[in-house]
């Protein structure tokens, strides 16, 4: 991964929250596509790859971004043609002199630049945004359990059960969350560093080895001792992949797969920065029903008051069903327009495999939500469930 | 037809069904799928506001033939009445218990299975409101997942639940709650293992001695209380995941959903493997209603859908967001509940009891002889007299021995 600068966004502070998580998707998205090339064909991973590295090559503004964009809207726009597509046949290709041919050729691209270039410039002149073209998001296939109309009156059943539900207690602010982090059997180093991070991550968090004991017993003894959330590393040829978080006292239980964990020593960072204040929690993107219990679930493994001075903020970002976890610490400029950002790790990526009602008891347990063994059926690229 | 996440109606569902959803808010749902406009349209029949966290809809069951009555059951103590005919109307019983995890009408009684193992039942024509006068309690052990009622012998009611002592258990509310059939667990298995038991739900399968058991341990299985107390035929999984919580049975066949999201319909006459799957699940099946006529499953799931399929051809022909997750839900043909049709909703129900008279003599098809008929009627009948048990018990110890052989043979 490409070094982490503290990037300079020149928007107002309220924004500011929401530009940074864009910068950052730039990078996550080279993360996913890093770890799921079967979701994403290739073409795509190109342009994406191209635009990290033109992010990382200039700092000096917008013109070069929305040129890349212009670019994508002429790739999308030859891709996503509704006419029978004939082959096209380049007449200059049937030249056989080759040096005239690729003269021509020559010329013709430069035309074409110069063309594209003026539409540009009449653009911008005009002050029209560009257009956006199309990406996988927003072509996206419109889901019926959106909740981003959450304030309609139509949503009242929506309210009622948000306010009944199990998470509606720590909504209330009536407990302070306690969390137990705990291990597969026989953790290796690198899980239990990531264990340990997490405890730093999460206030209140007590990280225990397992010692063979099941996952039932351990959710009677935690809410004996009056844990409220239960979270268990997983792992799999010594690294970890798998990340069930259980509420307690009665569920839900979620069911995470764990990818890209990048530790804090992984991106060259030092736990020493990391200050023992409660941070601050973003959760982005979380649209649809489903979307909204994980992200609530998620919300409610930390304390519901941050402590501002220590400007940490951990980011559960949700893009086409993967979450991307980044942790930051943040700094305003002194005329308190722009913002400086230093990532302090650890990094991971969560995708939601099943949501249990109840606490851990996946033979005989209700899932309200598994897709396993009909994942080919049910998933297609341009559905996301969360 | 593709999976989606959106309301869709399939263009051959034509039937005009109405569709009441239990959920898990407790919100109490009323969706008209023949509704021209938009099949999709909720009404809620109970209030929003009142709702707390216990308010969840546990039982959910048609209280007379006609259907016009809905007995509701929430995971507190309170039972409601909810009668459609003539503009809806409700009444509240208060049991002493929760969960209520079945509720029926036997005549003026109304009895609730709760979910510690009680069957109680109290008199709806001498209780009044807000009076509290202990209902007649039956126990029948620790722990009750389900209560279901015989269709054709409303006084005949199936209990079961979690472990060997809350086994499948049948009822005589008419001879003050007599228990006339007590299942027996299957043989130990090749170690010598008790098979864990676990009867999540039931269903009566013809008449009253023919019942189905589903369980979330992973088997389903046929009992017949004439023949001997172990499973006359049985289905048994080792794959992961077939955790049977809920299920219908009509005719020969048997429809139990699972906690997985996966709807399999068998055959009673071989159960070996399932002969149906139905597809388009996301979450835990909590509840499946069948229409009279066998045609149409309804099923509600935890991932906040109630989906209608066609039970012979596998299709699903309906589907709709609720909002909240769906915890029970019943269908029923399209009847006018407003007063001004009253006149109109008399002949629907006359249809209705026509319907079901039909579904129950299916297998009557030749042109009646009437003196043939009346000769069968005046003969007594063998093995099916009033005092069940004792009967019952002879036919065991003659049968019972062959049986067990036979079963044991089963065992792979």
């Amino acid at each position: 991964m490409p070094k982490i600068k503290g990037k300079q966004i020149p928007k107002k502070k309220e924004v500011e929250v929401d530009s940074d998580s864009d910068s950052s998707s730039a990078e996550d998205e080279q993360v996913q596509e890093e770890m799921s090339n079967d979701s994403d064909d290739s073409q795509s991973e190109i342009e994406e790859s191209a635009e990290a590295g033109e992010n990382d090559g200039d700092s000096n503004g917008d013109e070069v971004d929305d040129d890349e964009d212009a670019e994508e809207v002429d790739d999308d726009e030859d891709a996503e043609d509704d006419k029978p597509r004939m082959p096209l046949l380049n007449p200059l290709s049937l030249m056989r002199n080759k040096e005239q041919r690729m003269a021509l050729y020559r010329k013709m691209k430069k035309e074409k630049h110069k063309k594209k270039m003026l539409e540009r410039r009449a653009r911008r002149k005009a002050g029209v945004p560009a257009n956006p073209g199309h990406t996988i998001e927003s072509l996206r296939e419109k889901d019926q359990t959106d909740v981003n109309a959450l304030n309609e009156s139509d949503n009242e059943e929506l309210h009622k059960e948000l306010e009944i539900d199990d998470f509606s207690s720590y909504f209330e602010r009536a407990y302070v969350p306690k969390v137990l982090i705990t291990f597969a059997d026989n953790p290796v180093t690198k899980t239990r560093k990531f264990g340990l991070e997490l405890s730093r991550i999460f206030p209140n968090a007590l990280v225990k080895i397992r010692n063979k004991a099941s996952v039932k017993k351990i959710c009677q003894s935690a809410e004996r001792e009056e844990f409220t959330d239960v979270v268990i590393v997983h792992e799999d040829r010594r690294q970890p992949n798998g990340l069930l978080v259980i509420h307690l006292p009665n569920g839900p239980t979620a069911h995470f797969k764990l990818s890209n964990v990048k530790l804090t020593t992984d991106i060259k960072r030092s736990h020493k920065e990391i200050t023992k204040h409660r941070p601050e929690v973003i959760l982005t993107n979380f649209t649809t029903r489903l979307g909204l219990t994980v992200g609530r679930m998620l919300g409610a493994l930390f304390h519901h008051e941050p402590e501002f001075r220590g400007r940490r903020a951990v980011t559960f970002h949700n893009q086409r069903d993967y979450i991307f976890f980044r942790h930051h610490r943040y700094e305003f400029s002194k005329e308190g327009k722009r913002v400086k950002l230093r990532e302090l790790g650890p990094r991971f990526t969560l995708k939601l495999r099943s949501l249990q009602e109840g606490t851990f008891d996946s033979k005989t347990g209700d899932y309200t939500w598994i897709i396993s063994n009909k994942r080919h059926a049910m998933e297609s690229r341009r559905r996301f469930f969360l | 037809m593709k999976w989606t996440t959106a309301n869709v109606k399939h263009p051959n569902y034509t039937a005009k069904h109405e569709i009441f959803v239990g959920t898990h808010t407790g919100s109490f749902k009323h969706l008209q799928t023949g509704n021209e406009k938009n099949p999709y349209a909720q009404t809620n029949l109970s209030e929003l506001s009142n709702l707390s966290k216990d308010s969840r809809i546990t039982a959910l069951s048609f209280g007379n033939d006609e259907q016009t009555e809905i007995l509701l059951g929430r995971a507190q103590n309170n039972a409601e009445l909810h009668s459609l005919a003539p503009g809806p109307s409700m009444r509240q019983i208060t049991f002493n218990g929760a969960p209520i995890v079945g509720l029926v009408r036997c005549k003026s009684h109304l009895i609730a299975g709760i979910g510690n193992g009680q069957i109680q039942s109290i008199d709806l024509d001498t209780i009044t409101e807000g009076d509290v006068t202990p209902p007649v309690v039956i126990s029948t052990g620790d722990h009750m997942d389900h209560l279901r009622q015989c269709p054709t012998a409303p006084h005949i009611v199936a209990c079961g639940g979690k472990a060997r002592q809350n086994n499948l258990k049948v009822y005589d509310l008419n001879a003050e709650g007599k228990l006339i059939f007590n299942s027996k667990n299957v043989p130990h298995d090749f170690l010598q293992l008790e098979v864990p038991v676990w009867d999540s739900d039931i269903g009566f399968l013809e008449g009253p001695h023919v019942l189905a058991t589903c369980s979330r341990k992973g088997y389903v299985r046929v009992y017949d209380s004439r023949k001997q107390r172990r499973p006359v035929s049985y289905f048994a999984s080792e794959e992961h995941g077939m955790s049977f919580a809920t299920l219908v049975a009509q005719g020969n066949y048997i429809y139990t959903g699972t906690t997985m999201g996966a709807l399999k319909a068998f055959d009673t006459r071989r159960m070996k493997t399932h002969v149906h799957t139905y597809k388009g699940f996301t979450g835990s099946i909590s509840d499946l209603h069948l229409d009279p006529t066998g045609r149409y499953l309804s099923s509600a799931c935890l991932d906040r859908y109630v989906r209608v399929h066609d039970a012979e051809s596998t299709v699903q022909l309906y589907q709709c967001y609720v909002k909240s997750k769906a915890t029970k839900v019943l269908l029923r043909q399209f009847q006018e509940s407003s007063q001004e049709q009253l006149s109109n909703s008399d002949e629907e129900v006359e249809i209705d009891a026509e319907l079901q008279h039909r579904s129950k003599n299916k297998p009557k098809a030749t042109p009646v002889d009437d003196e043939y008929e009346n000769m069968f009627d005046s003969m007594p009948t063998v093995g099916d007299s009033g005092d069940e048990a004792s009967e019952e018990k002879g036919v065991k110890k003659r049968k019972a021995p062959k049986q067990e052989l036979k079963s044991k043979k089963k065992k792979p």
